[in-house]
């Protein structure tokens, strides 16, 4: 007990500035080359494009309706959102397999796992656990 | 009432089911296509248990330089637990055996590339939608007068199946096609965007040599495509050939004076070859185009002027 209270103030300075430095974006600083898959995302486009693409693909729209979410509404809100936001989304898209960027088909398991995580994401489901939810609404 | 509804359920499910919208554009034109074409000695293993996957990647690989047996693949792509092989293994053994896997998804670019000597490996749905038996072969032929397609399929040589059957089986696969090229080799028709994506999974698979020569057959094919130049700067450079890596970057530049990432990796690979003059420039000139990723720039350039600082002994 003697031992926190004395060690209370420097251990909660070390927290503080762990806990801080955790949540800070994490920002390429070091001297690198650019590498080709780098090249490649920044060809596809800005961020809000391809999130944009991503929902006016017609199996994406589909799958939606099937879901019961309207296409028009999802993309009500991704416009309503911040670029910030937007990055969190494109990067879902991005996981999707390699080389099947927009405009490839893919599997139909993978596409309504993402599009759930998407418009969990958006508020218009709630299905995962891990996802706030809600969390990039526009309010 | 109830019953006309029933009819037309069960009509317009049928009619979704009898679609084979390509087989029927093949029958209206040929698309220029031979009314039969077959590859020239096709490369046959017959699959042992649930292993098609091996099978059928070995067999295109075999055909396209590749030495190797089905058996030397079931590690690389057999899933013990799902019985089967993953379409996304399949595309990696490909990459890590340095061929470009170029997929193909319409029925007429399927039927030209065996018209143009190439098999490819198709993954069909030989069950229903629901109740799916996932089935990769290769095709090595067809024939529009008999209608049907030749495969290589499980342990049945030159297996027929009409043409229409295939395209059911095959849409229910998700119109899923790959093509085991070597570098330097184009598909016809060829995309380009398809092309150097293609590439660029061979060269995250770190066949940097192979990723290297085919990037340099796409930039003599596209010039001004970017993605070409600097997958060919790229792989040079993990090839450690950093005055060829120079100057893929130094094209990627003239031809696109815009781009900041071309600018950092001629930058980058200038400073280490002690050319801090030029470096520095290239850097600078990243840092003013900016962009996302100007930090790293900005650590390029600071790089640049210590090693320039620590190459003169200190002196500024």
């Amino acid at each position: 007990m003697k031992f926190l209270t004395s060690y209370r103030r420097p251990l909660a300075a070390v927290l503080v500035v762990a806990m801080t430095s955790l949540s800070l974006p994490v920002v390429p600083v070091h001297a690198a080359m650019v590498g080709t898959d780098r090249v490649i995302a920044q060809d596809e486009g800005l961020p809000r494009d391809r999130v944009a693409a991503f929902l006016k693909r017609e199996d994406v729209r589909a799958q939606m309706r099937d879901l019961g979410i309207s296409p028009a509404e999802a993309e009500a809100r991704v416009a309503a959102l911040s670029d910030a936001e937007i990055d969190k989304i494109a990067g879902h898209i991005d996981e999707l397999p390699a080389g099947q960027g927009v405009g490839a088909i893919i599997g139909a398991a993978v596409l309504i796992f993402i599009i759930l995580l998407i418009t969990d994401l958006l508020g218009l489901t709630h299905v995962f656990g891990f996802t706030k939810k809600g969390s990039l609404n526009p309010s | 009432m109830a019953k006309r509804l029933l009819l037309a359920v069960i009509l317009s499910l049928t009619a979704a089911a009898c679609a084979t919208p390509q087989t029927d554009d093949l029958r209206r034109g040929s698309h220029g296509l031979p009314a039969r074409a077959a590859v020239a000695k096709p490369v046959f293993f017959a699959q042992r248990t649930k292993e098609c996957g091996p099978a059928a990647l070995a067999m295109a690989l075999v055909h396209s330089g590749v030495r190797l047996r089905p058996e030397d693949l079931v590690a690389e792509v057999y899933n013990q637990g799902r019985e089967g092989s993953l379409t996304p293994a399949v595309l990696a053994a490909v990459r890590r055996h340095g061929r470009i896997a170029y997929p193909l998804n319409n029925l007429t670019d399927l039927l030209r590339s065996v018209h143009r000597g190439r098999p490819a490996i198709v993954l069909q749905n030989l069950g229903l939608r629901l109740l799916p038996r996932w089935h990769y072969a290769v095709i090595v032929g067809y024939d529009f007068g008999k209608e049907t397609v030749t495969l290589h399929s499980g342990r049945t040589e030159f297996l027929e199946m009409a043409l229409e059957t295939f395209e059911h089986t095959w849409a229910r696969g998700g119109h899923w096609a790959l093509l085991t090229l070597r570098p330097g080799e184009f598909p016809d028709p060829v995309d380009e965007g398809v092309y150097v994506r293609a590439v660029a999974g061979v060269e995250r698979a770190g066949r940097a040599g192979t990723a290297a020569k085919a990037y340099g057959a796409a930039v003599q094919r596209w010039p001004d495509n970017l993605i070409a130049w600097m997958g060919l700067g790229n792989s040079l450079y993990r090839l450690n050939r950093r005055r060829a890596a120079a100057a893929a970057f130094r094209s990627a530049t003239l031809r696109h004076p815009g781009n900041a990432a071309a600018f950092n990796n001629l930058a980058h690979v200038l400073g280490e070859l002690g050319r801090f003059g030029e470096a520095e420039a290239a850097a600078r000139k990243a840092i003013a185009l900016g962009g996302p990723d100007v930090a790293t720039y900005r650590a390029t350039l600071r790089d640049i002027l210590a090693r320039r600082k620590r190459n003169s002994g200190g002196k500024p």
